[in-house]
Formats: structure tokens, C-alpha cells, sequence
């Protein structure tokens, strides 16, 4: 460190005030440490807690006795539970292809240099940046039944549906959640792939145009695999997100009609507040933390093999 | 000018008010191979780039075969283009990025054992044959280059720009593989463009050298004429391993219609074969001299060593001639100390005579 500082301040100042080092094997762990602290107070504590809980009874508030996997029996013959799952995935499995898709068709739009690029940017980063209760709210509006103005405007002039809202339809209430999600997220998506595209040398894709390759071939070809750290890591979270969608069905169908809306995460607050029974409630978090932990690593593995990025 | 190779005419590209290129006029006959040569940023790449489409030019025509290529899309020229940033496909293999070009739509398909042999045999050549299966981020500089070189000779093209080739490689691969670059290609009925910033490469690969400088071609002709009689003193400069030296003075008449030339240090009368040439009367000229054409242990000029580079079967010492800095070539294996003064013969064969205001050859 001395040849680093040995500006005029740091020269005239004692050998013996050097006070630390660089060298220290604790000085790693004191770089990380305000991170760890604030982890493990926010995160790990709390995690652990309800892990705790979980595994007790608990009601009302009060923590009683040790239960063992009392909760998770209750939860996992809950039928609720699996229909939660089950809204849940169906949710993602629809939502995030499309995002996904959509995301990556309008980057490749933006990455050509369009008109009034500069002028759109800004507008696609409205949805995201808005709060989802906001989000609901506007859509809740919109789509009211009889007089919201995408319900006037569209939908009943179609006959699609007529006097209620597509919120109070048990089979339809579900695609407009999605479609709401879609609407929230695939802007995020474009910007993100539309950054990632930027970024990516360019003069692989003059070497791709010498070769004879066609478009078509340099985008599967290129692009894509150029891609792949990042449409992974993208993918990933967008996928836990919306798997974890609480605030939007909250404002917009709290879970109905019945429970078609109801995603777990949603469940898991109903247990909570609503009926009170906290240790199935945190039993049911422990288990959609089990799921995606698996997830997560099973897809690490994946990526890492087939598509090699990591 | 029209044959079947590439001809480029009035070819010019303008970046800014003072910063342009061209106009370019150059043409390569099909099998033969031209070298473009110049200091870095005078345009190569960008006269590549032009000819392969990734680049407009402002103004002129290129045409490849007898058709014009300025309309077509950069995919239908059937260029080969090897990049000087070698532009390596990151995510494929060392062996499918050379085999990339040769599953281009409209190419004719290949048998997986046939693509995977002529990539191997291409490879081979190249000497890494044995990284195949590396990906680009895994090998050195020197490797990438040979990839990028193999990727653009593994195809059938219409013609081959090869950018900086083998710049990067060492010496004795360099030695290598530009000899059997250049048997390769001269043996084919296409023409190939060479860019390399070094004058000599140029000279010893290229069956024409244009000689480029500040976006112009400044000289296009034999190596041999860029070699014995570069056209101003700039070539002259870029030309030579060391280059020509070069010294100010004055032209003079002298009795018996004889020709001298005097400059800071030195005085020498000037063969019969150059006064003949020039137009009389005294004048300020540039004397063009060769490291080779001086020899230690003569009177002609007294230098005062700079420098004492020893090279095995010769060595270069580099001196100061009053205020001039020269580059002599000597076979002499004995050492030259700095400081030390040593007198120095000319050899009157290895002159060259530049205009002092013009800076062209006389």
C-alpha cells in the first residue's frame, strides 16, 4: 500500500499509525460485513423464524406447542393449496412465454434504429415504474364491467361479455390477471433485451453478414446465444416473480371469483389474517421456498450444460 | 482498366470536413494478390469494409467480375472477409466458427464429413488443428488470428480480403504461413486483397503493392518499383527494413557537366545516371539512401554512432550525421561503441533523389 499511497498526506504520516491492512485476512470479511448484517436481519431471521413457526402451533398470534409436520400435513391436504399451486404455474406458464416473446420481438424493433426511439424509451419504462397497486387499480377501472373503458370500448361492442367485468367471470378472471401481468412486465422485458442487445460486440454480426448468413440465421445463430447469460437470468426471475404475484390479483380479484384467482401467495396471506392460522401459513412459505430452491438448481444445472452460460 | 478481378474506381468515403478516404483507384486481377500498405488509420479497413458492404462509400464503383457490387447486400457479394479484430464467434467452437460461412444459405451443402474435413485440413495448416473444440475466449491472440484467417480460406469467395492476416502471429509462423498464404491464393482464379501496415510483408506476399497514405494511394505499382523507386519521400519512409534514410540538402551543377549534392555533413558527387535525369540548375532536394548502400570504412560522410544493434549476420548502427539520424546495414560483426566517430563509403547504385518542396522522386 505504500507505493500506492505514498502521495505527500500519506508520506509524512507515522509507520506505526497504519492502523490497518490491506493484507489482513479479516479485511475481506469487513468489506461484506454491512451486507451479511443487514441480510441476516431482514432475510435469514426472519426465514428462520417462520421455519420455526412452522413447525409449532400457532394461532391467534400465540405460539404454542411443538407440533412437528402437523402444518404441512394440513396444508398439503389442503385442496386450496393445490389450486393455489396450480393458478400459480398456470399463471407463469402463460405469462412469461409471452412476456418473454414479446420482450425479445420488441428489442429486436428497437435495436433497428426506428423513429422516435428516444421518444419511446421513456414511455416503455411507465409500467414498471409504477406501483402494481396502481397498476390494478387502472385496470380494475378499465376494465370494469358495462362502463370501464376497455370493457365499453372492446369487449361488449364484441359481445364478448356483457354487463360484468372480465374479473367476475370464474373463467376469464384468470386470463385477465395474466393479461394485466403481461401488460406490467413486457416493457421491462424489452428494455432489458433491448440493453443486453447493445451491448453485444458488433463485429461478430459483420462477420455473420460477410459469411452470407440471412437474418433469420443471425439472430438464432447470434443473437441469441450471445444472449443466453442474460435471457437466463432474466427468465429466472421473472419466472419466481410472477410465480409470487400478490399485489395486482389482490386489488383485482382478491383471489376469486371463489378461489380461481387465488396464487399462493395470496392463500398464504388469507391464512394469515383472515383465518389466523399462522403456522400453516408459514409452513406453506417454507414449501414454495423448498420448490424453488429446487427449481432454481435443477435450471442452474440445466443452463449450465446445455446452453453454457454461467 | 477491365478484367475479371476487382476494380475499384474513384472509391471515396468522407468522415468528416479534414478526415476522408480516397478517392481510391485500384484494381486486382482474378489470381493475383495486392497488397495495401500504409501507416495504422490511413484506411485499409475501411477500404475493405467498403468492398465487402459494411461500409458505403460517398462515391465511386466497385466491381467484382465484371458487375457492379455497390447495389447488392453485403451476403450476395461473396466476399471473404477475414477481419483485423479478427470478429470470432464468442459461443461456437474454434471448429464451427471456421465452418460458420460454409452454412450460409446458397452455399452448396456440404456431407458432415466433408465440412468437418476441410475445416480439420484448414486448421491443420494453421497449426491448431489439436483446439477445435476450444472456444475462442480460450486461446491467445496469435491463435484467435489463425482462426479468423482459416474461417475466411475455408471458403469458395469471389474474392478475399484478408485484413492484418498474420500481424499478430510470431515471427516464425509468420514466415510460414505468408509463404503458403500467398502459393494458396496466387493459385486460385480469384483476386485477393492483403492489408498489412508493414511495407514489407506487402512487398514479399503481393504480386502489386499500392502503397497508402493519409487516405490516398500515393503509389501502386511492382514490389520491386515501390522497393527501388518509391515515389515520394513518404513511401520511402514506410519502405525498407530499416527504411530509406533521408537527407536534406542542395542540388548542385559541377564542371564537366557533373551533378553533386551537398548537404549538412556531406558532399558527394552524384553518378552519371541520376544527373542525367535531372533537370539542371541548383535546387533544394531530399537524397534517398538505403541502410544497405552505406559501408563502414570509407570517407564519403563521418557519423558519430548512436546506436549498435547486432542481429546475428548483420547489425544496424544507428548514427548521427551532423543533425540527420541514419540507419546503416553492416555485415561487420565487430562492435561499435556510442560516440565512437566512424567514416562511412557510399555506394552511388543505392541512391534516390526527391524534389525539396514536392517531396516526389526526381
Amino acid at each position: 500500500m505504500t507505493e500506492i499511497s505514498a502521495a505527500p498526506a500519506a508520506a509524512d504520516r507515522p509507520a506505526a499509525g497504519e492502523s490497518y491492512h490491506r493484507e489482513s485476512r479479516w479485511y475481506p470479511y469487513a468489506l461484506i460485513a454491512p451486507t451479511m448484517l443487514t441480510l441476516t436481519v431482514v432475510a435469514l431471521v426472519p426465514f428462520l423464524y417462520m421455519g420455526w413457526i412452522s413447525l409449532h402451533e400457532a394461532r391467534y398470534g400465540q405460539i404454542g406447542a411443538f407440533a412437528g409436520f402437523a402444518n404441512f400435513e394440513k396444508l398439503l391436504t389442503d385442496p386450496r393449496f393445490w389450486n393455489s399451486m396450480k393458478v400459480a404455474g398456470l399463471f407463469v406458464a402463460i405469462a412469461v412465454p409471452i412476456e418473454f416473446m414479446l420482450g425479445l420481438i420488441g428489442a429486436l424493433v428497437l435495436s433497428q434504429r426506428i423513429k422516435f426511439r428516444s421518444v419511446l424509451i421513456p414511455f416503455l419504462f411507465i409500467p414498471s415504474m409504477m406501483a402494481p397497486i396502481i397498476v390494478g387499480l387502472v385496470w380494475k377501472t378499465m376494465l370494469a364491467g358495462s362502463w370501464g373503458f376497455f370493457s365499453y370500448n372492446i369487449l361488449e361492442r364484441f359481445g364478448i361479455l356483457s354487463g360484468s367485468s372480465v374479473f367476475a367471470s370464474p373463467d376469464l378472471a384468470l386470463y385477465g390477471l395474466i393479461f394485466v401481468d403481461i401488460w406490467e412486465w413486457t416493457p421491462f422485458m424489452v428494455l432489458t433485451f433491448f440493453a443486453g442487445m447493445q451491448a453485444l460486440p458488433a463485429n461478430p454480426f459483420w462477420a455473420a453478414q460477410v459469411d452470407g448468413a440471412n437474418p433469420v440465421q443471425i439472430f438464432f445463430r447470434l443473437t441469441l446465444p450471445m444472449l443466453a447469460p442474460l435471457l437466463v437470468v432474466i427468465g429466472l426471475i421473472r419466472t419466481i416473480d410472477a410465480f409470487k404475484v400478490y399485489d395486482t390479483i389482490y386489488i383485482l380479484t382478491n383471489g376469486g371469483p371463489g378461489i380461481t384467482t387465488e396464487s399462493p401467495s395470496v392463500l398464504g396471506y388469507k391464512y394469515t389474517f383472515d383465518f389466523w392460522e399462522i403456522g400453516t401459513a408459514s409452513a406453506l412459505a417454507v414449501v414454495i421456498w423448498l420448490v424453488f430452491f429446487v427449481f432454481c438448481n435443477v435450471f442452474y444445472q440445466i443452463a449450465k450444460r446445455r446452453l453454457n452460460v454461467f | 482498366m477491365s478484367h475479371d478481378g476487382l476494380i475499384l474506381s474513384g472509391l471515396a468515403r468522407r468522415f468528416s470536413a479534414e478526415a476522408g478516404l480516397g478517392p481510391l483507384d485500384l484494381d486486382i486481377r482474378p489470381g493475383e494478390i495486392v497488397a495495401l500498405t500504409g501507416p495504422s488509420g490511413t484506411g485499409k479497413s475501411t477500404a475493405c469494409r467498403m468492398v465487402s458492404g459494411l461500409e458505403r462509400p460517398d462515391a465511386g464503383r466497385i466491381s467484382l467480375g465484371g458487375r457492379g457490387l455497390s447495389s447488392l447486400p453485403v451476403q450476395a457479394r461473396g466476399v471473404a472477409h477475414m477481419f483485423e479484430s479478427y470478429a470470432l464467434y464468442s459461443h461456437l467452437s474454434v471448429a464451427q466458427n471456421v465452418a460458420f460461412p460454409l452454412l450460409a444459405p446458397g452455399k452448396p451443402k456440404l456431407g458432415r464429413d466433408e465440412l468437418a474435413r476441410r475445416v480439420q485440413a484448414l486448421l491443420d495448416v494453421a497449426q491448431i488443428g489439436h483446439l477445435g473444440d476450444r472456444k475462442p475466449g480460450a486461446l491467445s491472440g496469435g491463435q484467435k488470428q489463425r482462426v479468423a484467417l482459416c474461417r475466411c480460406l475455408v471458403q469458395d469467395a469471389a474474392v478475399y480480403l484478408l485484413d492484418e492476416p498474420i500481424s499478430h502471429l510470431d515471427a516464425k509462423l509468420r514466415n510460414e504461413l505468408r509463404g503458403w498464404i500467398r502459393r494458396r491464393q496466387t493459385g486460385l482464379a480469384v483476386p485477393t486483397l492483403w492489408s498489412t501496415p508493414d511495407a514489407m510483408e506487402a512487398l514479399s506476399v503481393a504480386d502489386r503493392v499500392a502503397v497508402m497514405i493519409g487516405g490516398k494511394i500515393v503509389q501502386f505499382g511492382t514490389p520491386e518499383e515501390i522497393y527501388f523507386s518509391p515515389a515520394t519521400t513518404e513511401v520511402a519512409r514506410l519502405v525498407g527494413d530499416p527504411a530509406m534514410n533521408l537527407i536534406e540538402g542542395r542540388l548542385e551543377a559541377r564542371e564537366g557537366g557533373m551533378a553533386g549534392f551537398r548537404g549538412k555533413g556531406i558532399d558527394l558527387a552524384l553518378p552519371d545516371r541520376l544527373a542525367a535525369r535531372l533537370p539542371g540548375g541548383a535546387r533544394d532536394v531530399v537524397l534517398g539512401l538505403r541502410p544497405s548502400a552505406m559501408r563502414v570504412g570509407g570517407a564519403d560522410a563521418s557519423l558519430r554512432v548512436y546506436a549498435w544493434e547486432p542481429f546475428g549476420k548483420h547489425a544496424i548502427i544507428t548514427a548521427m550525421l551532423e543533425d540527420t539520424m541514419l540507419r546503416l546495414k553492416t555485415p561487420r560483426l565487430d562492435r561499435f561503441e556510442a560516440n565512437q566517430e566512424i567514416g562511412v563509403g557510399i555506394d552511388p547504385a543505392g541512391l534516390v533523389l526527391f524534389d525539396g518542396t514536392t517531396r516526389r522522386a526526381l
